[in-house]
């Protein structure tokens, strides 16, 4: 089975394989120069605390207007183009086949439909995911000196961009179009049911982690939120909740877990529109 | 060796039967001639290999022919009770009748069509009327 | 004593709960190395059947068993060609027989290879640039090379020239005769199918109209002429008494059809058949016994408008 899979999708790994290098690629040129912007305002000094001398805040104004371009173009771009990707690998795994009528090929070579669809999801589905690994990796190096140079203000975007969150993303996004590929038996239909349910559920697993994690909230008194700690804008000035910065780890795992639950729910319901609507 | 004829309505195998008592008749398989095989036979006309084998089947059971296991089927030892080689007498008065047909205008199709009749009409004791009316 | 082949007992199935049957109460049986064909017009249920072997579907009423077992458990003895000989449009012909190889057990390469080579079929080529026919030839090794027990076929000579047709059924039957593959293969084509089946089933609406060996059916059914109006009935109807006084029994009127100023009916008959006065009785032809059945009209079913004849080619 595994010579089948790979024959089948050589070309689609090839191409996912060009995109994330091409991704890392950029988002590490990016760093580079980033991280040599902030050598020199750290040079100047700019970055110890709340001393910000008239210069230093035109310094880092310049700093975070140079590179505001990688909030949409990575933040954003990186979980939305795997995203988009895996919907396209994962559309046509079944409905292809069906379209094509090779699944009545397929399905009787020795193999059972079950093992079929599960060596095929399985394979696909984690050499996609081990893509949006490399890519968060690559996001999650790029983050580095830009925090540094306060570039992300909000700073959730990039928690669900960066380290292990495109990885549950793109399993997501994949479970999705295999699923919506197995129930209406077309590929372009499915990648477009995909993404929209991709965007809900995305967001829905954010708003969970964001909302029934533990929160702190800052107390009237405090200077605001620590460095390095994630929140999202509210609009009240005092008991702005937040989450500290050393539980970024559990707050990726327990995201992780979360978009993987849903991949296998949704996967489980893919393989029951393969097994009734197939055929 | 064979030809069918798919248009006919006799089952297959029958005319396979058919075609080798013609060839035993007419002298041209000979005792312990082989048959050809039956991978021979469905390799050319493309027919089931089970009909080949009920054919030469029914034609063992007619003591025509004995197949030996692994090597083939053969003609039988013993030729059948009558070729044609030996019916001088009927082979000549039904070559003097197909010459009278053929001068009173008969094609060949209708001479076939008469025989049938011929061939059914119930064989009560009217033999001698029909060797005199061939005659 | 081995069990049948392929054994199916009151199998029926329909897709939906309201839905209508594809298939219903069908029970057939096909013994190792018999070629049994499928004959009907489309929409018959015949790709429902064979689906339903192949562990493609699962049966709605009844049983299905190969080689003992439901199919899917057997799917490794199986080898199933479906209508339209479907194909990875991109894949190199080469590739397919290797998925063939990778995914079957008992893969014979040898076969294929010789099998491709003999047709002068490039390895190499992209299944998109094969005609129909070669497509057709390159999934029809992809069943025999698997060496199966059971070949369940959809219309596989549908677009296979006269040349090609005699290639595949000699490789057919030699797998036959050599390992008693059964053959289970169903066409709309009722021409030539005589020379190439051992028994026969004819499906129509769903449901087996006929089913047996062919020379066992031709000896029980009659085709009778007679005057126009004749018989006045589809229904049974006891023979003319005999002169000598033996009792003839009754015969069963399948389906009867008027032209040129004569009544043809196809009859089943229990015992010896006297015919009796104006009528005359022959064997039927194995067109006219296809033909006679697919003709049949059921009052119990909502009788096809269609003229099901005209849907099944017949010689003219």
């Amino acid at each position: 089975m595994s010579w089948v899979i790979w024959r089948q999708h050589r070309a689609q790994a090839a191409w996912v394989l060009l995109l994330v290098t091409a991704l890392c690629g950029l988002m590490l040129w990016v760093r580079a120069h980033a991280t040599a912007d902030v050598a020199v305002l750290r040079a100047a000094g700019c970055l110890l605390g709340d001393l910000s001398g008239s210069g230093c805040q035109a310094s880092l104004d310049d700093f975070a207007v140079r590179y505001n371009f990688t909030i949409p173009a990575f933040e954003l771009g990186v979980p939305l183009i795997l995203a988009v990707t895996a919907a396209l690998v994962g559309a046509p795994l079944v409905a292809r086949e069906v379209e094509q009528r090779t699944h009545l090929v397929a399905w009787t070579q020795s193999v059972t439909r079950q093992r079929w669809y599960r060596s095929k999801v399985a394979t696909v589905g984690a050499g996609l995911s081990l893509a949006g690994l490399i890519a968060g990796t690559g996001t999650y190096l790029l983050q580095g000196p830009l925090s540094d140079g306060g570039v992300t203000s909000s700073r959730w975007p990039c928690f669900f961009s960066t380290a292990l969150a495109p990885a549950g993303s793109t399993a997501v996004a994949f479970a999705l179009a295999v699923a919506a590929g197995a129930w209406l038996r077309r590929p372009l239909p499915a990648v477009a049911l995909a993404l929209v349910g991709f965007l809900a559920l995305f967001a829905a697993a954010g708003r969970t982690v964001q909302t029934l994690t533990p929160v702190h909230h800052t107390l009237p008194g405090d200077r605001g939120v620590p460095r390095d700690a994630w929140t999202w804008p509210t609009g009240t000035a005092d008991a702005i909740p937040y989450h500290p910065a050393n539980q970024f780890w559990p707050l990726q795992l327990t995201f992780l877990a979360i978009l993987l639950t849903l991949t296998l729910a949704v996967l489980a319901l893919g393989w029951h529109a393969t097994r009734t609507r197939a055929v | 060796m064979f030809r069918l004829d798919a248009g006919s309505g006799v089952p297959i195998y029958r005319q396979l039967m058919a075609q080798v008592r013609q060839e035993l008749l007419l002298g041209r398989l000979q005792p312990g001639e082989q048959l050809p095989t039956v991978k021979e036979v469905v390799d050319a006309l493309a027919v089931n290999p089970n009909t080949v084998a009920k054919a030469y089947r029914e034609l063992e059971h007619e003591g025509l022919v004995r197949s030996r296991q692994g090597l083939g089927t053969f003609v039988a030892a013993s030729p059948p009770a009558a070729t044609v080689a030996a019916r001088p007498a009927l082979l000549a008065a039904l070559t003097r009748w197909v010459r009278r047909a053929r001068a009173e205008g008969l094609q060949a199709e209708e001479m076939r069509a008469l025989l049938a009749v011929a061939l059914d009409e119930p064989s009560a004791a009217s033999d001698e009327q029909a060797s005199g009316g061939v005659a | 004593m081995t069990a049948q082949v392929l054994d199916c007992v009151g199998m029926g199935h329909r897709y939906s709960r309201r839905g209508p049957w594809g298939l219903r109460d069908c029970t057939l049986m096909v013994p190792a190395g018999r070629v049994v064909a499928l004959i009907g017009p489309n929409g018959a249920g015949k790709t429902t059947l064979l689906h339903l072997a192949a562990g493609l579907l699962p049966a709605t009423e009844g049983s299905v068993r190969v080689a003992g077992a439901r199919p899917a458990r057997r799917l490794e003895r199986i080898g199933f060609a479906p209508q339209g000989a479907p194909l990875w449009p991109h894949l190199r012909v080469r590739d397919v027989l290797g998925i063939g190889a990778h995914l079957n057990p008992r893969w014979d390469a040898t076969l294929a290879s010789d099998r491709i080579a003999k047709l002068g079929i490039a390895p190499r080529a992209r299944v998109s640039t094969l005609s129909g026919g070669q497509r057709a030839q390159v999934a029809l090794t992809l069943v025999l090379a698997k060496r199966p027990e059971l070949l369940l076929l959809d219309e596989p000579l549908a677009n296979l020239d006269p040349i090609a047709r005699r290639a595949f059924l000699a490789s057919m039957f030699e797998a036959c005769t050599h390992s008693g593959v059964a053959v289970l293969f169903s066409s709309h084509v009722v021409a030539e199918l005589e020379r190439i089946c051992d028994d026969l089933v004819v499906l129509a609406d769903g449901r087996v109209r006929l089913a047996g060996d062919i020379d066992r059916l031709r000896r029980t059914h009659r085709v009778i002429t007679g005057p126009v109006g004749w018989p006045t009935t589809t229904a049974t109807q006891p023979a003319t008494v005999p002169n000598d006084g033996s009792q003839a029994r009754g015969w069963q009127v399948i389906s009867a059809r008027q032209a040129a100023g004569r009544t043809t009916a196809l009859v089943r008959i229990d015992t010896h058949l006297l015919a009796g006065p104006g009528l005359d009785a022959a064997e039927p032809t194995f067109d006219e016994l296809v033909l006679g059945y697919l003709d049949q009209h059921h009052p119990d079913q909502e009788p096809s408008q269609q003229d099901l004849r005209s849907q099944v080619e017949a010689p003219a």
